[in-house]
């Protein structure tokens, strides 16, 4: 079990294209972070970076204290799983994980014993002769993983492990992989472009975007206080509602329009601007007042037939969930997304009071999209 | 619903494309080759008319009592040994050397080099090389009195004629193996190499652990081409040596054709078929060995 640093880590082509800006991060011991952003954000590179596989540009990789900038990926002692599995086609699956311990000519009884241990973890004791060819999807994967635990390294690198298979599949071995975290209290870095396994697994996440670190913070943080309008839109299933509005005397004015005049009141919907807002916006040096609001589903509630605060609305759409709808509404000229109970069943276009949970209100700013707190 | 079967297409289309090139394969590849192997039963003065008087086994019993022919069957086996050996080894070298990142930018040239003999008339190249061995004006030994080292006896020397008609033969069909190869080495996952990476191997670990055992493709297919192919030297010992110096390149199939340039059609024949059976089996093994470990 080791500790990862990051410090200024750059990744640039030919000196021009750049894909990794300057990232600091600190992994501690025993810590599972996963990387997270959209394809092309840099997440496997900068792993790949940690794992040797690229050459760094600039600033320092430290694993264990010690600096591996210029180290091979066998002098720096980690494993990793790779996406589409990289087993060797040609070896029984207790080749495959004795590989790495054969060449650091490890006693052959040794490698017997971990080999079996990681086997039986991983259920896979049974078909260790067989070739890989031979195995299904998530069987390939556990024997990949196999090959990593086998070897007790200091640091375990995912590369996306479960993208290559089913639904179904993902979410059993996305269970295995936090149980397998909590057994071994392995340091683990993991890149996926999903967020549900990023919240579910980490106990910290990285939200990257085009290789800059938009935030990094425990999962519950990332969901509830997400620093920049990119992490509160890539988190969350739907994710928040993101709409541009105008503060303006105490009022959150939805849809970004200013009241021009008595026609027009009617497509404008606004609230009130809450506490914990109040203070920063006033101190904001948007003298235009404009903001982008966010809000998410959950916290968007159906409101009594005769509350007079609440906005009206209408439906949109519906899409029933089973345990839950997400229901579409045009508050104004926007519309919102809304986790609604399962018994919802008003027709599309029928108006009906909502309310916005002002405790969980959001602004973000237009121009750089960081949060305003 | 009902839901259409399927049609399958007429059987007469089916015969209509194959026929022409089964006929043509019937006609030009096996006729001869049944025709061949008639003849080496037959007397040779008569082998070519329309009765031909039948001899039996004689015409093998001829050859097998005959030292030149043993002699050049040893020949041709020791060569043909050698030369797959040293064809396949290079071109897997060779293969891995395009394949690597070593050679940056030189890597169209390097592929050119090595494919261009293939496509050059094996005839044209071989006058080449014969030049090229000539004691007395060959730029071969030209560069090596130049750099003032022991001159090569190229063809004119029966310890030298063999390994200078394997360089020239080398040389010509190389390309050939190399591309099959690279075909090879292509479907390999580069994950592989990265896995291999991570697990602690250098870079011989990396390819005798990893890469050479999933070549194993290429190495059956080039194997038994190339066997077929050194089994067979002709042309190459026709053009530069015509089997000499004192029999030194003298492999079966020239024999056979001195003999049949002699008119001795029985004997010749027999030879070829006895060469062509030694074709088939050790293709046919290695083929089955391959499946095999599989």
């Amino acid at each position: 079990m080791a500790g990862v640093e990051l410090k200024q880590v750059v990744k640039s082509y030919d000196g021009k294209n750049t894909v990794i800006q300057g990232i600091d991060l600190e992994i501690r011991p025993g810590e599972f972070v996963v990387f997270v952003g959209p394809s092309g954000c840099g997440k496997s590179t900068l792993l790949r970076m940690i794992a040797g596989l690229e050459s760094i540009s600039g600033g320092d990789v430290i694993i264990d204290g010690r600096r591996v900038n210029d180290e091979p990926p066998r002098a720096r002692d980690i494993a990793m799983v790779f996406q589409d599995y990289a087993l060797y086609p040609h070896k029984s699956l207790y080749d495959n994980m004795a590989f790495g311990l054969r060449l650091r000519k490890t006693p052959e009884d040794e490698i017997k014993r971990r080999v079996l241990d990681a086997a039986r973890l991983l259920r896979i004791d049974h078909m260790l002769d067989r070739k890989p060819a031979a195995l299904s999807g998530g069987q390939r994967q556990r024997v990949a993983i196999g090959r990593a635990i086998v070897r007790k390294p200091k640091v375990f690198l995912f590369d996306e492990p479960l993208s290559n298979l089913d639904a179904q599949l993902r979410g059993e071995m996305r269970t295995e992989i936090k149980k397998l975290h909590q057994r071994l209290g392995a340091t683990i870095i993991y890149v996926t472009h999903d967020q549900v396994e990023a919240m579910t697994l980490a106990d910290r996440i990285a939200v990257l975007s085009a290789g800059n670190l938009m935030q990094y913070a425990t999962p519950h943080q990332i969901y509830t206080q997400p620093r920049a309008t990119f992490v509160a839109g890539f988190t969350g299933s739907p994710a928040m509602n993101l709409l541009p509005c105008n503060v303006q005397n105490g009022q959150i004015v939805l849809g970004g329009q200013k009241e021009t005049g008595r026609n027009e009141t009617e497509r404008i919907a606004s609230v009130g601007l809450p506490p914990h807002l109040q203070n920063s916006t006033a101190k904001s040096t948007h003298e235009d007042g404009r903001y982008v609001f966010g809000i998410r589903p959950e916290n968007i509630h159906l409101a009594p037939a005769d509350d007079r605060s609440a906005l009206s609305a209408s439906v949109v759409v519906a899409e029933p969930l089973g345990a839950e709808t997400l229901v579409t509404f045009k508050v104004g000229a926007c519309e919102v997304v809304a986790r609604c109970p399962a018994n919802f069943h008003e027709r599309v276009g029928t108006a009906m009071p909502i309310y916005f949970d002002q405790q969980h209100m959001h602004l973000f700013d237009t121009g750089t999209g960081l949060a305003i707190r | 619903m009902m839901l259409a079967k399927p049609s399958s297409p007429p059987m007469g289309i089916f015969w209509l494309f194959v026929l022409p090139f089964a006929l043509l394969t019937a006609v030009f590849g096996v006729w001869p080759i049944v025709l061949s192997i008639q003849t080496s039963f037959t007397a040779s003065a008569t082998a070519l008319k329309t009765n031909p008087e039948w001899v039996g086994w004689l015409n093998y019993a001829a050859i097998f009592a005959d030292p030149v022919f043993i002699e050049s069957l040893w020949r041709t086996l020791i060569y043909t040994a050698l030369a797959v050996v040293s064809t396949i080894g290079f071109a897997m070298l060779y293969a891995l050397l395009l394949n690597s990142t070593f050679i940056g930018k030189g890597r169209t040239l390097f592929k050119l080099a090595i494919f261009l003999p293939v496509v050059t008339p094996d005839i044209a190249g071989y006058v080449v090389w014969r030049w090229l061995y000539d004691q007395s004006f060959g730029a071969i030994n030209m560069a090596l009195s130049a750099l003032s080292l022991p001159t090569f006896g190229g063809l004119a020397n029966m310890e030298t004629a063999t390994q200078a008609v394997l360089i020239a033969e080398l040389w010509h069909h190389a390309g050939f193996y190399v591309v099959i190869f690279l075909a090879n080495l292509a479907l390999l996952d580069k994950g592989q190499m990265e896995a291999a990476d991570i697990d602690g191997a250098n870079a011989w670990q990396k390819f005798w652990h990893v890469v050479f055992p999933q070549l194993r493709p290429a190495l059956l297919v080039n194997s038994v081409y190339a066997l077929i192919q050194y089994l067979k030297t002709f042309t190459v010992v026709a053009i530069m040596t015509k089997g000499g110096p004192n029999d030194a390149t003298n492999f079966i199939s020239y024999y056979a054709y001195q003999l049949f340039d002699q008119g001795r059609y029985g004997e010749a024949t027999a030879m070829a078929s006895v060469l062509f059976a030694g074709v088939i089996v050790l293709a046919a093994s290695l083929m089955r060995l391959q499946k095999q470990k599989v």
